[in-house]
């Protein structure tokens, strides 16, 4: 009879932590749907901002849905071009006692606020003399998700299956030929994600670029221009005491939030494409 | 190709522990040559000293000489991955790289630097002499892990005769196998061994004595009895190996 009882008490608890966590996503995504569903259109999307935007007046958020595209495209493929040979070198070459210490770095590394990782990219445009700028943004922002892309491949390249490795020794192959040929082919689908969730945090991010990427009204051209993102477009406009910045603020805020999804759901489906020869 | 083995004074340590002690034997090209003895006497240790697969083990620490031909595989300055070209090996669990069907096979040829021109040939005669070809001939483009086990066991040996090795080792390569795709298998190795000096690891005796030319009997990292199949089989010359063969029959 306790055991049962147990069982079912149990049973509950489980089913109530999932529930509440699902309570709390709907309700966040409810919510910046349907408000920000009021607020869309495409002046919104379209548009940079006129003068007095934020006071309610014309225009849209333009600016900041092409500069967040560009910083976290650009942060992301700078944070790919870093992970994955190191994700390599760790597998393939690194000593035991090595690998153990990167990974606790990186631990305490992934830890760390996205705020301090703005002053420090700050501190560093300083000394090598860059201006705010798409630049300094995707390169604080790109440090900011390196912890995160190199721990998540890390994971997979960890579960390569070592006789994979033997088969391609076995046949004479070095350990530069075994890793790029074999472990990067069957980690791949994994890679993806990886960088899939570097993507959506750097994307998202609005502490790390608040020093560095600077803030403006028109869509930057080149990689020294000052670029808008949205989670700061979204901060100013919440910052403001007006409603109908606020209504367009949720507007960016679902904007956003597509942006990501569509990511996912693309890599996703890309990820399980390129998965087809692995092998499980 | 005619590339016997020659081990010399063959030692090697675990750690502290001496897994094989003092081996001396020759295993002579174009003849199947079987290891056999009890689980955990050296025999797959023994087998991955011959393509230096050992060297990925840490802690391992070897003396002595194991020639391939005339090649000293343990001489400083040697290429490892010339020694594992040219010595096969096929190992107990048949495992799929993470590509096509066409991409294993073609894998070896292809660090080698041979031409795509070529590949598709290389690819074809060497499912062919694997005994694969008809098989998979229609879905060269497949991903290798979808084939059975016995097929995959097959391909493993396509993509080890791909490189053109002059040795094939086997691990108990039937182990994880059924009894149909065992016996195919086992004709495979009759053939090879027309061209390659092949060593089989077996804990199966009859699987031994079915195919093996010469055999060696290991226990505890000795080679207790080393000779012609039909002479360890029928009238060995130790206890140890006539109580072990009558076992497994």
């Amino acid at each position: 009879m306790m055991r049962r009882m147990k069982e079912v008490v149990f049973k509950s608890l489980t089913i109530g932590a999932a529930a509440v966590l699902v309570l709390i996503l709907v309700a966040i995504i409810g919510e910046i749907v349907i408000k920000g569903l009021r607020a869309l259109s495409w002046e919104l999307v379209m548009q940079i901002p006129s003068g007095g935007f934020y006071l309610g007046g014309k225009g849209g958020i333009a600016n900041a849905i092409v500069g967040s595209l560009y910083l976290g495209l650009g942060a992301t493929l700078l944070a790919l071009v870093i992970s994955v040979p190191t994700v390599l070198y760790l597998r393939v070459f690194a000593a035991n006692w090595f690998v153990g210490l990167v990974r606790t770095l990186l631990d305490i590394l992934w830890g760390v606020p996205s705020i301090v990782f703005g002053a420090f990219g700050f501190t560093l445009m300083v000394i090598i003399g860059l201006k705010a700028s798409l630049l300094a943004g995707i390169i604080t922002v790109a440090l900011f998700e390196l912890p995160i892309m190199i721990r998540a491949i890390d994971e997979v390249v960890k579960m390569v299956p070592r006789e994979l490795e033997e088969v391609s020794y076995g046949l004479g192959a070095t350990r530069t030929e075994t890793a790029v040929r074999v472990i990067l082919r069957q980690a791949l689908p994994g890679i993806i994600t990886g960088m899939l969730l570097a993507f959506g945090r750097g994307i998202g991010d609005a502490a790390s670029v608040l020093f560095t990427a600077g803030f403006t009204d028109y869509i930057p051209h080149h990689p020294l221009d000052a670029a808008a993102t949205l989670p700061l477009s979204i901060f100013f406009q919440l910052a403001t005491p007006f409603e109908e910045v606020h209504r367009r603020a949720y507007g960016a805020a679902l904007v956003l939030i597509i942006l990501v999804l569509s990511t996912s759901i693309a890599a996703r489906l890309l990820g399980a494409r390129l998965g087809k020869y692995t092998v499980k | 190709m005619s590339t016997p083995i020659a081990v010399h004074n063959l030692n090697l340590w675990y750690h502290a522990h001496q897994t094989l002690k003092d081996i001396n034997v020759q295993m002579p090209a174009r003849n199947v040559t079987a290891i056999i003895g009890p689980s955990g006497c050296g025999k797959t240790t023994l087998l991955r000293c011959i393509n230096r697969m050992i060297d990925l083990v840490p802690g391992v620490r070897i003396n002595g000489s194991i020639r391939i031909g005339s090649q000293e595989i343990f001489r400083p300055g040697v290429d490892i991955t010339d020694v594992r070209k040219r010595v096969g090996l096929i190992m107990q669990k048949p495992i799929a790289l993470p590509m096509s069907i066409f991409d294993n096979v073609a894998y070896g040829p292809r660090l080698y630097g041979q031409g795509r021109r070529q590949l598709p040939e290389t690819v074809e005669r060497s499912l062919r002499t694997a005994g694969l070809w008809e098989e998979v001939k229609d879905r060269l483009r497949d991903p290798a892990s979808r084939l059975s086990l016995g097929q995959l066991q097959r391909l493993c040996l396509a993509r080890g005769l791909a490189v053109e090795p002059e040795v094939l080792l086997f691990d108990e390569p039937t182990s994880a196998l059924d009894p149909i795709s065992t016996v195919k298998l086992e004709q495979e190795i009759m053939q090879l061994k027309k061209t390659y000096t092949c060593v089989i690891v077996t804990h199966n005796i009859q699987q031994a004595m079915r195919i093996a030319d010469h055999v060696l009997f290991v226990y505890l990292g000795e080679v207790v009895e080393h000779g012609e199949a039909h002479q360890v089989f029928n009238s060995p010359r130790e206890e140890a190996t006539a109580s072990y063969i009558g076992s497994g029959i």
